[in-house]
């Protein structure tokens, strides 16, 4: 090393390091503490971030108001993330230490947030007690590693979109749709007319728009100890051989999979395709586009109708000092006559048993989508639910386009799984 | 130069450049070696920068190593190379086109043409668009049956065309040309405007006197605008090149990692290009695997530099 | 052009070779430019008329708006045709007035024209496309016009979407809802907020980054320092580090500065452009340098110099960098959500709110679009703006030694 012989070089460098030292060692005593706030009426004030939009904010902002009055001690500040980034804004919020006191998180966040020891388990506040008061498939995405760390606030499944025109001119009865998978077959035959480009059905791709084939053929994904994937079993490869016949096969699926093709939700919209797997947060546009269409189960399949399970988890973090005042909070949010009030004002399924009975729709296709949530079975439950779907959506891809079969796919996919996904 | 001529220089020029390189050391060195330093860690087992588990080399073994299995020696992490290739081909394909296209329109609009300023401005307006949005268009596009593309096609060749009944983004060889071409048209504009920027410090004098030489148009493009354009398709070179690693909101928008291909057994997503598969790792929370694999693209980059340098560059000045 | 000769020109038999050939390739082009013109002109009236309904429906509603629309039609067919017309006429009167020897020079320019306003086209596709959505109601963006696909003007607009980006049609909420105390904060956590800070973080960014960047691209460009070029190697290197990477480590030092939520916290850590000092190296380096061999001469300091000599010669790549940070930083979506303080929402920026505006399950592409035509509208305005300088720096043509 040549001495560095110009003063004000050798001046520049230290002034250089001193300034990178000085911010170092800054930055290396960390973010201090979050300090407890209160209200003026010297209540604790906890954080709860959300992700709902306006109208669901407006009713979430009363039933705080409802639950302040009740007791003396405790107020929540609600604060709205924008649901597309709140898992890095949570992920790197509680690398720093300055995450909230509860959070509502997709549900697939859950796993994730628990095996990294973020969450509060419930057991010790009683939730034992009132956890069967839940449905039970949301409920399940909260169980992590033996303990419940959270409860579902808000669930949606998916259940099957007709178009009553297209069954009409196919000379179907409207009021019939198919019931099981054979009937879907046959009648899909004569729903489709590839010149007219109107096809019987368009499905995605996505591990989660085909867990409903997976359920209705009776497979799981992952077994019950989280430690081996379960893909190539026998269940599995047939409900992937059965999606890869629809398209090539019996050629009544559109091949709406596929990069640049017409969505579902558009083909539907437009007259393209007569049956989809749609959830409920569709129905205002689909009603308001003058769509006469109908809503119905999923085909049953050897294991019967079923389907999957979307939605949203609460949590308490356990960065947060008042975890109980939290855990009084949210069981409060999600009791049964809240949560009846909540679902009829904003057209959602009720996650608490409890207020089924106390509910009632003004849409006619709500009735169908929690008479489909009884047979939902829950979706698998690991740390990083989109490494899963990264291993999972290609190989499903290479059995629909035929450069793999179901049974060499799913055998290659399950080792991948167990190596990659499921240690973390 | 006398001493205190370069001292007085040196002084200066570190004047001009220490707000810079403040900022600089305190912003991007530090998270540099930072990030050097998470790549010898594992960070699943919980938020915060303390509950980082140690794990040496064992983050760099499984990108670049190989093992045996089932009678043969194959990649620990073929997804990572395979990224390579594609990210190789990208930069391959779209680095020449971009620059020609924006040279192209650049001469084009360098002469007396009536209403160039108009179209200099609408040739750049695409740069400024969301690349969410562009991505969003262009698979309309290119949609078959309905897009644009599936259209005019049709109107052309007949109905019964690729374009038509598939589309580009739906199979595994056209989709990244198909991504290139959306690429290079939105890009076009800012070479364009670079390349005019250049082309006016070039002094009339020079090709005066080449005329007068009796060089044709072509020579003179050849010898005399482009050797003066160096400089600027230099930085073109590298910024594409460094586009090409860093490349991930267009995939995202158009073919989220691509239609898949199957190599072997693998199958592969064919327009998963290394910046797609980092924002992958990243978005699985994994910081250490992620910070290895950007190092180890960091050291192939520089690697192909230095061969590059010490190789191919003749008259580098 | 002399109109006087012509008459006598086509007569000679030196003009009779290869002129057959010519009349079919003009008579081609003329063809492709009256399409064209048709194509583009019907679209532009069309896109009028329906911005004139859509605002002309006060409530919104779309089949009003499509009565409005339906009774200008004839205008715009009528339009379209005077166009056509126009430009036939103008395209046929110079074809006749050119000598033939000038006729191949004079296809030329015609076939430039037509295949720079077809690019135009295809180029400005995504913007023409993203207006017309934002005015389509809602269920109706993905409704193909089967009739003619092209089409993609709207035939039922509605200004419903900007109003509801802007907040300007206020959502239903409960009675309960409605009683509780409003408060002050929320009341400001709309649309204008949101753009001002977002306004105030972009051109600050912008014209910080510009300054460090071009004084620090002189120094690499054309002074001299010690090891120099090992210095730049290291920069050029950091650059190939994807930003993603500093993002954890950028955002610990940020908070432990006390920056967290701040609109300074969004900018500070982006100061640094490699990507900016490079660019301005490589164009100062086009500066010749006997212009600062000069102004040494004549005693200038080092500041005034960069001040007097460079900057205005390179005012068309800084102008450029200061667009591409202005830009970078008002659609920086990743880093601007880690900062932000969502418990002091008034620091929210405009790709966040817009994000915040997106509810969970709303694919709602016309009120994407139309989020996405606010964010668009400033830097059109900023680039129109600045491309003046563009031209006026651009033809300032040659150096002069």
């Amino acid at each position: 090393m040549r001495y560095i012989s110009n003063r004000y070089l050798r001046a520049a460098l230290l002034v250089l390091c001193v300034v990178t030292l000085a911010v170092l060692v800054a930055g290396i005593t960390g973010c201090n503490e979050r300090k407890t706030e209160y209200t003026p009426d010297g209540r604790v004030i906890l954080n709860f971030w959300h992700t709902y939009n306006d109208t669901e904010e407006a009713e979430l902002k009363a039933i705080i108001t409802e639950w302040e009055a009740k007791n003396a001690s405790w107020s929540v500040r609600a604060v709205r993330i924008p649901f597309d980034g709140h898992k890095p804004k949570l992920r790197t919020a509680l690398t720093v230490g300055r995450g909230p006191d509860m959070a509502r998180v997709d549900w697939s966040f859950v796993c994730e947030l628990g095996r990294k020891h973020a969450l509060v388990d419930l057991a010790p506040f009683g939730f034992e007690a009132i956890k069967d008061n839940y449905l039970k498939a949301p409920l399940r995405t909260n169980y992590i590693d033996g303990h419940y760390l959270g409860l579902p606030d808000q669930t949606t499944c998916v259940a099957m979109f007709y178009n009553r025109q297209l069954f009409r001119e196919a000379g179907l009865d409207p009021d019939k749709p198919p019931r099981t998978w054979d009937e879907f077959v046959e009648m899909g035959k004569k729903l489709t007319n590839a010149e007219k480009g109107t096809f019987a059905c368009g499905f995605e791709n996505t591990l989660w728009w085909s867990l409903p084939f997976f359920n209705t053929f009776g497979a799981t994904l992952i077994s019950e100890d989280g430690k081996k994937c379960l893909l190539d079993q026998e269940p599995a490869i047939r409900a992937i051989d059965f999606k890869r016949a629809l398209f090539a096969d019996h050629k009544i699926e559109a091949g709406a999979w596929r990069a640049g093709s017409i969505t579902p939700e558009q083909g539907f919209v437009n007259g393209k395709y007569a049956m989809i797997f749609m959830g409920p947060w569709n129905l205002p546009k689909f009603t308001s586009s003058k769509l006469d269409f109908g809503v119905t189960l999923i085909p049953a399949g050897p294991a019967g109708t079923s389907t999957n399970v979307g939605g949203t988890n609460v949590v308490i973090f356990n960065t947060g000092k008042f975890p109980k005042a939290c855990y009084d909070f949210l069981t409060y949010f999600t009791s049964a006559e809240v949560q009846a009030r909540w679902c009829s004002k904003l057209n959602q399924m009720p996650v608490n048993l409890k207020a089924y009975d106390l509910v009632k729709f003004e849409d006619p296709h709500l009735m169908t989508f929690m008479e489909q949530m009884k047979s939902a079975v829950s979706n698998p439950i690991v740390t990083s639910y989109e490494r899963l779907e990264d291993f999972v959506n290609p190989e499903m891809e290479a059995v629909l386009t035929g450069q793999k079969t179901a049974s060499a796919a799913m055998a290659t996919l399950a080792r991948k799984v167990e190596k990659r996904v499921l240690t973390d | 130069m006398s001493a205190p001529q370069n001292s007085r220089e040196t002084a200066s020029s570190l004047l001009f450049l220490s707000p810079f390189l403040i900022l600089f050391s305190v912003f991007l060195l530090f998270p540099i070696l930072y990030s050097l330093y998470l790549s010898f860690y594992d960070s699943s087992q919980g938020f915060g920068l303390t509950n980082l588990r140690w794990v040496g080399l064992s983050n760099y073994f499984q990108i670049l190593g190989i093992h045996w299995e089932g009678g043969a020696w194959k990649f620990n992490d073929p997804a990572f190379w395979w990224s390579l290739a594609v990210t190789f081909l990208y930069g391959g394909l779209s680095i020449p086109l971009g620059i020609a296209a924006a040279l192209f329109l650049a001469l084009l609009l360098n002469n007396k043409l009536y209403g160039k300023s108009f179209f200099r401005s609408a040739f750049f307006l695409p740069n400024i668009l969301d690349m969410l949005v562009v991505g969003v268009i262009w698979t309309l596009i290119y949609a078959p049956k309905y897009g644009a593309l599936a259209q005019i096609s049709s109107a052309i060749l007949g109905p019964e065309q690729f374009f038509n009944k598939v589309g580009p983004l739906a199979s595994p060889y056209t989709a990244l040309p198909a991504i290139v071409f959306a690429m290079v048209l939105k890009g076009a504009g800012f070479g364009m405007v670079l390349f005019l920027a250049a082309l006016q410090n070039i002094p009339e004098a020079v090709y005066e006197a080449a005329d007068i030489d009796g060089a044709t148009k072509t020579q003179q493009f050849w010898y005399i605008t482009l050797p003066l354009l160096q400089p600027i398709i230099f930085f073109m070179v590298i910024t594409g090149i460094i586009g090409s690693l860093n490349a991930f909101t267009e995939i995202y928008a158009m073919t989220a990692g691509g239609p898949q291909i199957v190599i072997g057994e693998e199958t592969l997503g064919s327009t998963s290009v290394a910046g797609y598969y980092l924002y992958k790792q990243f978005e699985g929370g994994r910081f250490g695997y992620a910070a290895a694999i950007s190092y180890v693209l960091l050291a192939i980059t520089l690697g192909i530099t230095w061969i590059q340098q010490r190789f191919f560059a003749g008259d580098k000045r | 052009m002399n109109t006087q000769t012509v008459q006598a020109e086509p007569q000679t038999p030196a003009a009779q070779g290869g002129s057959p050939l010519r009349v079919v390739i003009f008579v081609t082009l003329f063809v492709a430019m009256i399409a064209l013109c048709v194509g583009i002109c019907g679209q532009l009236y069309k896109f009028l008329t329906m911005v004139a309904a859509a605002f002309a429906a006060r409530g919104g509603d779309p089949a009003k708006a499509g009565e409005v629309m339906k009774n200008m039609a004839w205008m715009v067919d009528a339009l379209t045709a005077a166009t056509a017309l126009a430009l036939a006429s103008i395209t046929i009167r110079r074809w006749i007035a050119t000598h033939a020897e000038q006729r191949a020079a004079f296809l030329r320019t015609f076939f430039l024209y037509l295949c720079l306003t077809a690019g135009v086209v295809v180029v400005l596709f995504p913007f023409f496309w993203m207006l017309c959505t934002s005015f389509k109601p809602a269920g109706t963006e993905l409704l193909i016009n089967t009739a003619n696909p092209f089409d993609i003007v709207p035939a039922e607009p509605t200004i419903t979407n900007f109003k509801k980006v802007l907040k300007l049609d206020a959502a239903p909420v409960s009675a309960e809802a409605s009683q509780a105390v409003v408060d002050p904060v929320e009341a400001k956590k709309n649309f204008g907020t949101y753009f001002m800070n977002s306004l105030v973080v972009a051109t600050l960014a912008a014209f910080l980054v510009t300054l460090f960047a071009s004084m620090g691209g002189y120094v690499f460009a054309k002074k001299e320092l010690p090891y120099k070029q090992q210095l730049f190697g290291v920069l050029m290197a950091t650059m190939m580090i994807p930003g993603m990477m500093y993002m954890v480590p950028q955002f610990f030092m940020v908070c432990s500065m006390g920056l967290f939520g701040t609109k300074l916290a969004m900018i500070l850590p982006h100061l640094a452009s490699v990507f900016g000092i490079f660019m301005l190296k490589q164009f100062m380096e086009t500066i010749p340098s006997s212009l600062i061999e000069a102004a040494r001469i004549d005693g200038a300091s080092e500041w005034q110099i960069f001040r007097v000599v460079i900057i205005p010669l390179a005012m068309p790549i800084i102008l450029t960098l200061f667009l591409l940070t202005f830009l970078s930083h008002w659609s920086n979506f990743l880093w601007q959500l880690i900062v932000t303080d969502f418990e002091n929402p008034l620091s929210i920026t405009l790709p966040v709110g817009l994000a915040l505006f997106r509810g969970q399950y709303t694919s709602d592409l016309g009120l994407i679009m139309s989020a996405s035509c606010f964010s668009i509208v400033p830097i059109v305005i900023l680039f129109l703006f600045a491309q003046r300088y563009f031209i006026e720096g651009m033809t300032q043509g040659a150096v002069k030694e």
